[in-house]
């Protein structure tokens, strides 16, 4: 049934490249047109207390990773659309290596079989895989703490008690589901490839919210403040953890978190009631804003 | 010369006239010395007799695409003197886990008759065979010229052999130990080399998982002094990698090892001087967990940089785009699928010179997660990089106008491996079949060798094949074609076909037994999950005694279907070796 989904950014049209339109259509019917709506993904800082507030009554202490959390000014996002393409392809109905294709020969209209179904498809040598899946022999080596500057390196470095690698028990290179509301087709992201909140906030507004356009040459360097730290938006950011349960991101320190994550999810401001102390606060602050 | 041919002519000796062609053989045997591919040699050898006992004198590399085509013996007394051998075993589709285990293809007996016949050997290079540490061992021990060692897709050994190859082999220049199906059991080979070793030129175990002791391979780095190609694995860190490269600013090839630890600022610096003195680096892979805030500390070492390989690598589109500003030179490039559609036009951007793209899939079995490369990456690569000849390119979608544009922009592909990932997708914006797709391709791209076909094809595909791709060498099919005709089409009409493998397509003992004639100058057939009976390939091998037509079951299945086929000439007559699930008709 899926086969024939075209992925976000699949229209040529959007790289100017592409002689034929793909067809994607921004018919999003899953959800109401999101381009009206302020989105931006609340996450919150330190313990307890006060944190993503919209942008009012915030008391960031000097925790560690408060330095991560500037504010920037809300933007208008476009919609986040998962464009299938029109008409929706038929998909095929492939069958397990093991089954004779005599079998499968009608695949109008056949349930299609997943992929991971089928022996030794897609064609990739499985020691390929198993490199890929080899969990690291030992954790990241923790280096000196102290002598971390953010200007350092003159990009953001941020600030932990503790390096910790992540240990692979998530899958490949430490990556995660995210899901977002409203969006039926989730996204990975890989932990590993970040040291704090920030970046990572970053790199799932640009996975869901930023329009997957031609490369942006002029791009700027040390990029502008991820919106989900904000705290002023329609979504928060949660995770589910080793035991299941959901909680706010950034509540605990960002090594901890490494290590009890299993994956993400962008909730939805209104249905996070509950998920810590802290928020039901926080919410009852948001209500404040227009929806 | 002349003069020397002139008094040769004028020698009474009539006998040795009529024997000898026109140059005595020293001559003959130093022209064709100069000889490297084995076409040409394979070629020469046939012109008469005295030239192919002067080929087989003078060759000093061997290269046997099948191992069971040839015994070693045969081998071994046909060319004496050889010093390299490059051998490759199972069928490609072993590396799908779709050859049973023990299948064969065991490097052992090899190693016997070399150690007595050719025990000056000094190269071995294997793909898909299976060798034992007791092998290894046996190596290390038999050739006191061994130099080179190469394994790809292997199985069978463990760290261990490694450990014998390195305590052994005093005249070792390379170990080369790509992907394959190691036995990890600890680092402690890479101890084994002695204090005293200094030969080494290429050392890979980028692929191996257990630490290892740096202190010993920064010593073994710092005294090899001719050091070219050094592919650490993951648990090198990237503080340790500049303490590296320090010692071999030298090398050409650089595979590093995580790329994803928390720097200090001394430290990043240290990184980055570090790659700025590496002026001689061509090749460059590894990143492991790469942490592309780091990734302007190699970029000094990118400007010769000709082929990148970060299909280990997990990108995202703008950094790799930020990556690529810097390699302008940039002729071959492997990535994740990660880097999606923007990465590719930062591709095409940035590497006008590109020949060769890959794009692996990170997550192929993962159906809910939408990421990867489209038709848009393909067509945008396709624009900006006239010299691309090599793809291979795992999508989820895919469209039939899109190859057209690519196939346009590039005509010259040599190898377009196109994998949609779910079976029997149509064109994703006509619903159609995704015929026309590769039948642009095999329009346009005339000097085609190598094609692997996806998506929902019917028969036109084949027949498209078969009229057009006629310097096609080998051809992969899957979840493909509509009848036997198809096959039929690309048997009776691929002049140079060399390698066809098949699975899970409608094709019977009809298409089977097209090929009669063709399957003598294939070097094999696999045909698996097809419609192929027992009846059919016992046919096969009856009429044609001189291929190996071997057939393995599946648990379960009816008696009468032949559930994997493996056919190929072979001059060594059935193997002996073959394990109970292997039947030899």
């Amino acid at each position: 049934m899926e086969g024939g989904l075209c992925l976000l950014g699949g229209g040529g049209g959007s790289s100017g490249v592409s002689t034929n339109e793909s067809g994607v259509s921004s018919e999003a019917t899953s959800y109401p047109a999101e381009s009206e709506l302020e989105l931006g993904l609340g996450l919150s800082l330190g313990g307890g207390g006060g944190g993503g507030g919209g942008g009012a009554g915030k008391t960031k202490t000097g925790t560690a990773w408060g330095e991560c959390g500037r504010i920037l000014t809300a933007q208008d996002f476009p919609s986040v659309v998962s464009q299938r393409a029109n008409g929706g392809s038929s998909s095929a109905a492939p069958v397990s290596g093991t089954k004779r294709a005599a079998d499968s020969v009608t695949h109008e209209g056949g349930s299609p079989t997943a992929v991971s179904q089928v022996v030794g498809w897609p064609p990739i040598r499985a020691y390929r895989m198993n490199s890929l899946k080899a969990p690291r022999a030992e954790e990241e080596k923790a280096v000196d703490e102290k002598d971390k500057s953010k200007e350092a390196l003159k990009k953001k470095i941020c600030n932990v008690n503790k390096t910790s690698g992540a240990v692979n028990e998530k899958g490949h290179l430490g990556f995660v589901k995210v899901n977002m509301d409203g969006v039926t087709i989730g996204r990975k992201v890989d932990l590993n490839a970040h040291a704090c909140y920030e970046t990572l906030a970053q790199a799932l507004e640009d996975m869901f919210f930023r329009p997957p356009s031609a490369v942006n040459l002029t791009e700027k360097e040390g990029a502008k403040q991820s919106k989900l730290l904000n705290g002023s938006s329609e979504f928060v950011l949660t995770y589910e953890d080793k035991e299941g349960d959901w909680m706010l991101v950034g509540d605990v320190p960002w090594g901890m978190f490494l290590s009890s994550v299993r994956r993400l999810r962008i909730m939805r401001t209104s249905e996070a009631n509950g998920l810590a102390p802290g928020l039901h606060d926080r919410n009852n602050r948001q209500r404040n804003k227009p929806i | 010369m002349e003069s020397e041919l002139k008094r040769f002519r004028n020698s009474p000796n009539s006998e040795e006239l009529t024997r000898r062609s026109s140059f005595p053989d020293e001559v003959i045997e130093r022209v064709l010395s100069l000889f490297k591919s084995h076409k040409d040699r394979s070629a020469v050898s046939l012109v008469c007799k005295d030239w192919y006992n002067a080929e087989r004198w003078s060759r000093t590399h061997v290269f046997i695409g099948n191992c069971y085509s040839v015994s070693p013996e045969i081998v071994a007394r046909r060319f004496p003197n050889i010093r390299s051998v490059t051998l490759k075993g199972k069928p490609r589709f072993s590396d799908f886990n779709l050859v049973p285990l023990n299948w064969g293809a065991d490097i052992h007996a090899w190693l016997v008759v070399f150690a007595d016949e050719c025990p000056f050997l000094e190269e071995l290079r294997l793909k898909r065979m299976t060798i034992s540490d007791e092998s290894l061992e046996f190596l290390s021990v038999s050739f006191p010229n061994f130099k080179s060692l190469s394994l790809l897709s292997c199985d069978g050994f463990s760290t261990n052999g490694l450990s014998a190859i390195a305590t052994h082999c005093k005249n070792l220049i390379e170990l080369d130990i790509q992907e394959n199906g190691i036995d990890d059991r600890g680092g402690s080979w890479l101890s084994c080399f002695p204090e005293s070793f200094t030969l080494l030129e290429v050392l890979n175990f980028a692929n191996l998982t257990s630490d290892i002791n740096f202190d010993v391979l920064e010593r073994l780095v710092s005294r090899c002094k001719s050091l070219r190609v050094l592919k650490v694995n993951q648990s090198i860190s990237l503080e340790q990698l500049p303490r590296l490269l320090v010692h071999a600013p030298q090398l050409t090839e650089l595979g590093t090892g995580s790329f994803s630890q928390q720097l200090t600022f001394p430290q990043y610096e240290e990184l980055e001087s570090a790659f700025s003195s590496c002026n001689n680096i061509h090749t460059l892979s590894g990143l492991w967990d790469v942490k592309a805030i780091y990734l302007p500390a190699l970029y000094s070492a990118c400007t010769n940089l000709t082929f990148l390989n970060l299909s280990y690598a997990a990108l995202q589109g703008g950094e790799l785009a930020k990556l690529l500003r810097h390699c302008p030179r940039l002729q071959r490039l492997w990535v994740m699928d990660t880097v999606e559609d923007k990465g590719l036009e930062a591709v095409g951007l940035n590497c006008p010179l590109l020949e060769e793209l890959r794009v692996f899939p990170l997550d192929p079995y993962d159906e809910e997660i939408a990421h990867g490369v489209t038709e848009a990456g393909f067509i945008a690569v396709s624009c900006f990089c006239p010299r691309l000849h090599y793809v291979l390119y795992f999508c989820r979608q895919m469209t039939n106008a899109a190859v057209a544009t690519v196939v346009q922009n590039c005509p010259n592909f040599t190898h377009f491996r196109l994998c949609i990932m779910n079976p029997r997708q149509p064109d994703c914006t006509t619903g159609e079949p995704m015929d026309e797709a590769f039948g642009a391709v095999v329009k346009t791209c005339t000097k085609l060798q190598r094609l692997s076909v996806s998506g929902l094809l019917t028969d036109l595909t084949f027949e498209y094949i078969g009229k057009y791709a006629k310097n096609l060498e080998t051809l992969s099919v899957a979840f493909a074609g509509s009848s036997d005709w198809g096959m039929q089409c690309v048997l009776e009409g691929c002049p140079k076909l060399r390698k066809l493998e098949i699975r899970d397509c409608p094709f019977g003992n009809k298409a089977l037994l097209s090929g009669l004639e063709k399957y003598e100058s294939m070097r094999s057939l696999w045909m698996s999950a097809c419609n192929v009976t027992m009846n059919g390939c016992r046919l096969l091998a009856r009429v044609m005694p001189r291929l190996n037509v071997e057939v393995m079951k599946e648990d379960g299945s009816d008696d009468s279907q032949a559930d994997k086929v493996y056919v190929y000439r072979s001059v060594a007559g059935p193997r002996r070796d073959a394990p109970p699930s292997v039947q030899t008709l």
